[in-house]
């Protein structure tokens, strides 16, 4: 049997956006991963340097690379950044 | 060997103190609150002639080390009717430092209503009559001053609103481009000066010599790897000057805590348009300046110059707090607007998380509509005039609160919160309870473990670990205030252990000291100790170490309240 992949929605943030070039920011990506598939796929998926992608917040929690995904998440990316 | 500049606002005298042997350890925060614990009357009026406005540098400033030009201002706060210290960048720290100054004390008050600028160089001080000055903006003030004084003068000024006095009004500092964009923002410390009828201090060092090391080598030694722990951590060496402090709007709406329409939801729609990432596209394309130093000797830069779509100077030191405030809280989403209510803010010398709270409480109150710039713009524009709206909004978001009888008000302690859900991060909302400092973030900045992921990460959502959390770095940054470091130091302090033990050892070569981390750590507990006994004496309680209510109501997207029970709240500081 095969599984069905499911779609989540990618927004990358601040020098993450390079790697993709016609980023729209208000969209994010729309992606299809198989339940159950780690973070880290999607950052390979993309093509990004997984040292640089050193917060993952996924539905706005932080979580690591191997945080498995389900589908119809909301995953953002980002950089080290900082502020306050 | 350096003094105390005590400066009679009374009589327009001035004297030199030699510092009392209680002092000697103290520099920046520590000073500050130290000498308003020792000299104040707790339950005094903020704009008497009992209260003192303190400007103090702090321990490492003047010393050849990156981040350490920062300075400390304090009072008996005219917002909060607590004590407060007011943190700022610009040229001022540094030079007083380099003249030997260990604090400046500006004191009593003037019967006349005529204004008063004050000179610091190494010929001595000079009191100069300042009525010329009156009714200016800082730009213009900043202006006319470097041209009488010398390009490159420190200055400190009050604008409009702290002429006139308005608990809302900050103190701002002249950067290193003679800009008046840092400020001492919080507290409303700009209406103390304007009680003093302290229109500006201008600072020269020019004939000052280097400060005195203890130890020049050791100095060197350690400064070299402090330089390179900030340059080599990735916050500090590339988001921050890359991106700015802004960067953090995407982070904190992604994690679900930027506060939208006065702290209704966690996420704002139109975040993006307001973002770091948009910020600095518009300074790329406009010829504005991606990076800049608050202060000389800064290695971060994470200020930068903003300008309009003409490519004409906006403003500067267009930061996170500053955006968030006057954007996504009122939901005005065109940066250029919010650009120029930041300008018309340092201009009058505004706290800009002060007037975002309370354009916030007049959109709820319906005098402006939610999201209207330009109507915004208006309102600011008011305050530099005799408008009994300037003078109230001007005041800040509780009296506006109370002027238009709205009940949902963001502030602890009559200061207006700033840029974090308190739902959404809990450890932060803990901060803005329990500080001395009232509705403040800096105090205590939980936000870098619980979201941005420092020192191993903590939950924003959650109450576990948040108590010592905010309890931790309400003691660390205390002692940090009181170095002079700017506090963005912290990105590599929490997460590199070295980089501490370096700062106390650019402390002990300075002055031939042989502290630990641990006398550093009890160093920021005595001054938490001034301020709390100094606060419980001005008559505040436990009962005014509480949020408003409205944060018991759901926030989305987490679906979180604030639920920590009051004897929760009340272990934070307890035992200081
Ligand atoms: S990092 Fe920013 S706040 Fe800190 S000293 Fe540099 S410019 Fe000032």
């Amino acid at each position: 049997m095969v599984t069905a992949t499911m779609p989540i929605q990618v927004f990358l943030n601040a020098s993450l956006r390079r790697f993709a070039p016609d980023y729209n920011p208000y969209q994010g990506l729309a992606l299809e991963v198989q339940p159950g598939a780690p973070v880290s796929r999607v950052i390979s998926l993309l093509n990004l340097p997984p040292e640089e992608v050193t917060l993952i917040m996924v539905n706005g929690v932080r979580q690591g690379p191997d945080f498995p995904l389900q589908g119809d998440e909301r995953l953002g990316l980002f950089p080290p950044i900082g502020g306050g | 060997m350096s003094r105390i500049l005590r400066l009679n606002m009374t009589d327009k005298t001035f004297a030199w103190q030699e510092v009392p042997a209680g002092w000697a350890g103290l520099g920046g925060r520590a000073l500050t609150s130290r000498i308003i614990r020792e000299e104040v009357p707790p339950t005094c009026h903020p704009l008497s002639a009992s209260n003192k406005l303190v400007v103090a540098p702090g321990l490492l400033t003047g010393a050849p080390a990156a981040n350490v030009g920062r300075i400390s201002v304090g009072g008996k706060s005219p917002l909060t009717g607590g004590i407060k210290e007011s943190n700022s960048g610009g040229l001022v720290s540094i030079k007083l430092a380099r003249l030997g100054v260990k604090a400046v004390v500006v004191e009593g008050k003037p019967e006349g209503e005529d204004w008063s600028l004050i000179k610091i160089s190494g010929e001595g001080v000079e009191f100069l009559p300042a009525d010329d000055y009156a009714g200016l903006g800082n730009y213009d003030t900043t202006e006319r001053l470097w041209e009488r004084f010398g390009k490159g003068v420190g200055v400190m000024s009050i604008g409009q609103a702290g002429e006139k006095r308005l608990t809302g009004a900050s103190i701002q500092f002249a950067d290193p481009a003679g800009r008046p964009g840092r400020a001492a923002g919080r507290g409303g410390l700009g209406a103390l000066m304007g009680s003093k009828r302290l229109k500006a201090l201008v600072v020269d060092d020019r004939s000052a010599s280097a400060v005195p090391l203890n130890n020049p080598e050791k100095f060197k030694e350690a400064s070299r790897k402090w330089a390179k722990y900030l340059l080599e951590h990735p916050v500090s060496g590339q988001a921050l000057p890359a991106f700015g402090t802004a960067v953090l709007i995407n982070i904190v709406n992604e994690a679900g805590a930027l506060p939208v329409q006065n702290f209704r939801g966690g996420r704002f729609e139109f975040a993006e348009d307001i973002s770091g990432e948009r910020m600095v596209e518009l300074i790329k394309a406009r010829g504005g300046k991606t990076k800049e130093g608050c202060h000389p000797g800064c290695v971060i830069q994470c200020s930068q110059t903003y300008h309009d779509k003409d490519g004409k100077y906006l403003t500067s030191g267009f930061e996170y707090e500053t955006i968030w405030a006057l954007g996504a809280n009122t939901l005005i989403r065109n940066l250029d607007e919010i650009a120029v209510i930041d300008r018309l803010c340092d201009d009058f010398g505004l706290d800009t998380i002060e007037m975002g709270c309370t354009l916030g409480v007049l959109m709820e109150g319906g005098v402006i509509p939610w999201g209207d710039g330009p109507a915004a713009i208006e309102m600011v524009k008011q305050v530099a005039t005799d408008d009994a709206w300037g003078r109230i909004i001007g005041n800040g978001s509780v009296f506006t609160g109370q002027a238009l009888g709205v009940d949902r008000v963001p502030a602890v302690k009559g200061q207006g919160l700033p840029a974090y859900d308190p739902r959404a991060e809990k450890g932060v909302g803990l901060t803005y309870a329990t500080s001395p400092m009232g509705g403040d973030h800096t105090a205590g900045y939980c936000v870098a473990v619980n979201i941005v992921g420092s020192a191993g990460g903590g939950n924003p959502l959650k109450k576990e670990g948040n108590i010592d959390l905010s309890r931790n770095l309400q003691v660390a940054t205390a002692a940090i205030d009181s170095t002079g470091l700017c506090l963005f130091v912290a990105f590599p302090v929490l997460d590199n252990p070295d980089a501490l033990q370096c700062i106390v050892d650019m402390i002990n070569a300075r002055y031939g000291l042989s502290l630990t981390g641990d006398d550093v750590t009890a160093l920021g507990g005595k001054v938490l100790s001034d301020e709390l006994s100094f606060n419980r004496e001005a008559g505040f309680t436990k009962a005014h170490d509480r949020l408003p209510d409205f944060f018991k109501e759901n926030l989305k997207p987490h679906d979180v309240t604030w639920d920590f029970s009051d004897a929760e709240v009340d272990q934070v500081l307890e035992g200081f």
